[in-house]
């Protein structure tokens, strides 16, 4: 399954659009979205009951979209089951978001009275119940003649906890750390990032936990959004996740 | 037992028949002549309508591979698939970029799409295959560049050039429908942007509109102000890039 996120934020405005339908069926209309919050340190969740934009579409607007609080789609006893057990854990409801293609929501992004951006906004269980640590490039999608730059990093972690983790700004010709950051677990961090790291040899890198970099580059009234990908995409083969490893280790090695 | 069955079932010709049939179809074939390669997605370039377009690579084998002084090739085609141009690019640095305008394009103003692939003259071993997914960038009229990442296999080459292939996307004998999932009533103009990515012939429709494209060629297709936008073809992954226009602005992402 997957879950959905919004970004809450004083510079861009943004709404959640979840699809009610599987990219090769149509909806199914007992699927409702849910919003998962931690409350307590439990995971709580609530039904979004006036949310429905069409029988295709559900639309959470900036009102409801909170940093720490995550969306699903499910149905009324997948839930009842979640609450019964007490809510120790996210647990994986079902398999309708499990598609081929990959199932895909929709976030945007706007700044008032300017331009809008887009992102798919899917957070996979499977990165749900793992730590580790996530490297990016910055120069990638960061935008030197941009206005600002930020990062948008979301972790979302299976126990109901706002744990610290750290994010830094290393530069691999000079291994150096340029800048340390602290992120949360179960939240949407956002990091403002300075024009002089944007650079072919400066990387993001994590210890601890993982997550989705988003970034957003703004000028004026135009805006831009997209992640980044995973460094074993880039590598085909059985020895992928050896290889990125050993990248990884590098990198460790630098921030300790 | 298993292993057997399970190496049975991946073989070239039980993968064939699962994608002709449509059971547990694979999607995108690997290319097991070729063990040391680099695959590129079919990346779109736009230089109509004062579109600018910006190529944002990573250097991969220098990266995770620690290999010096790779390079990379950069190869260009019309939206019907004839092609503009080739590039070699030296000395990389771990992030690269590239602007594509109609100035770079020997003046062509319109669309089409472009590969990129890793070179290496030196020893890479038996087992290295890699894929640059990518960003591309497209900007209107000098408004703020906007990124959408690599969409779909579509070529691979051996890192030396001399091997190479296409068609990594396959079809199946029955149509297939993927509904894109978001709506675009909101929206002043939507335009999709479609590539073939299969080593043939490929029909698809869009309600009632048919279409039809060579390997290789590309096409924007209008679709303004749909709410349920449905994909019929025979091919396992056919997913546009979408440009939705409002105002004065637009976004780029895929769908």
């Amino acid at each position: 399954m997957n879950f959905f996120f919004g970004i809450k934020s004083l510079i861009v405005n943004s709404k959640l659009t979840i699809p009610r339908f599987q990219n090769k069926k149509s909806s199914k209309k007992g699927y409702k979205v849910f919003q998962l919050g931690i409350n307590n340190k439990k995971w709580e969740i609530n039904n979004l009951d006036d949310v429905a934009l069409s029988d295709d579409f559900y639309q959470i607007d900036s009102s409801v979209i909170d940093n720490g609080n995550i969306f699903c789609l499910a149905t009324k006893d997948e839930v009842l089951q979640f609450e019964e057990n007490n809510a120790p854990k996210l647990m994986n409801f079902n398999n309708y978001t499990d598609t081929t293609p990959d199932f895909r929501a929709n976030l945007q992004v706007s700044i008032k009275g300017g331009g809008f951006s887009s992102y798919q906004s899917e957070y996979p269980f499977s990165m749900v119940t793992k730590r580790g640590s996530i490297l990016s490039p910055l120069s990638s999608l960061c935008n030197k003649s941009a206005d600002k730059n930020i990062l948008f990093l979301k972790n979302i972690y299976e126990l109901p906890i706002h744990d610290e983790f750290g994010v830094f700004f290393v530069n691999l010709k000079t291994k150096r750390v340029l800048k340390r950051e602290v992120a949360v677990t179960n939240f949407m961090n956002e990091i403002i990032v300075e024009k002089d790291f944007i650079k072919p040899e400066v990387f993001i890198f994590t210890d601890k936990y993982i997550g989705i970099p988003v970034f957003c580059s703004i000028k004026g009234k135009h805006i831009s959004l997209e992640h980044t990908h995973p460094p074993h995409e880039y590598i085909w083969g059985v020895d992928r996740f050896r290889i990125v490893s050993e990248l990884k280790r590098e990198f460790n090695e630098i921030i300790n | 037992m298993k292993s057997l069955i399970k190496k049975i079932a991946r073989s070239d010709v039980a993968i064939n028949v699962r994608n002709f049939i449509g059971f547990r179809p694979v999607l995108v074939s690997s290319h097991r002549e070729c063990r040391v390669a680099s695959i590129s997605d079919a990346f779109p370039w736009r230089t109509d309508n004062g579109c600018k377009t910006t190529f944002k690579y990573a250097d991969i084998l220098g990266l995770f591979y620690k290999i010096e002084n790779s390079y990379v090739e950069l190869v260009f085609y019309s939206k019907d698939n004839n092609l503009i141009k080739r590039i070699i690019i030296n000395r990389l640095d771990y992030s690269n970029e590239l602007l594509i305008d109609k100035d770079f394009l020997n003046g062509i103003e319109g669309y089409g799409v472009f590969y990129i692939f890793h070179r290496s003259d030196s020893n890479c071993g038996d087992d290295l295959v890699i894929s640059n997914r990518c960003y591309v960038g497209f900007s209107m009229e000098g408004s703020l560049t906007s990124f959408v990442h690599g969409n779909t296999y579509v070529r691979y080459q051996s890192l030396d050039g001399k091997h190479g292939g296409s068609g990594m996307i396959k079809s199946s004998f029955f149509k297939n429908l993927y509904r894109i999932q978001n709506s675009f009533v909101e929206f002043k103009k939507t335009e999709l942007f479609f590539v073939n990515p299969t080593a043939t012939k490929l029909n698809f429709s869009i309600g009632n509109n048919r279409y039809r494209l060579e390997e290789g060629c590309s096409i924007l297709i209008d679709v303004s102000g749909k709410e349920d936008i449905s994909i019929l073809s025979r091919c396992l992954l056919l997913r546009p890039i979408i440009f939705n226009y409002k105002d004065c602005f637009f976004d780029v992402y895929h769908g």
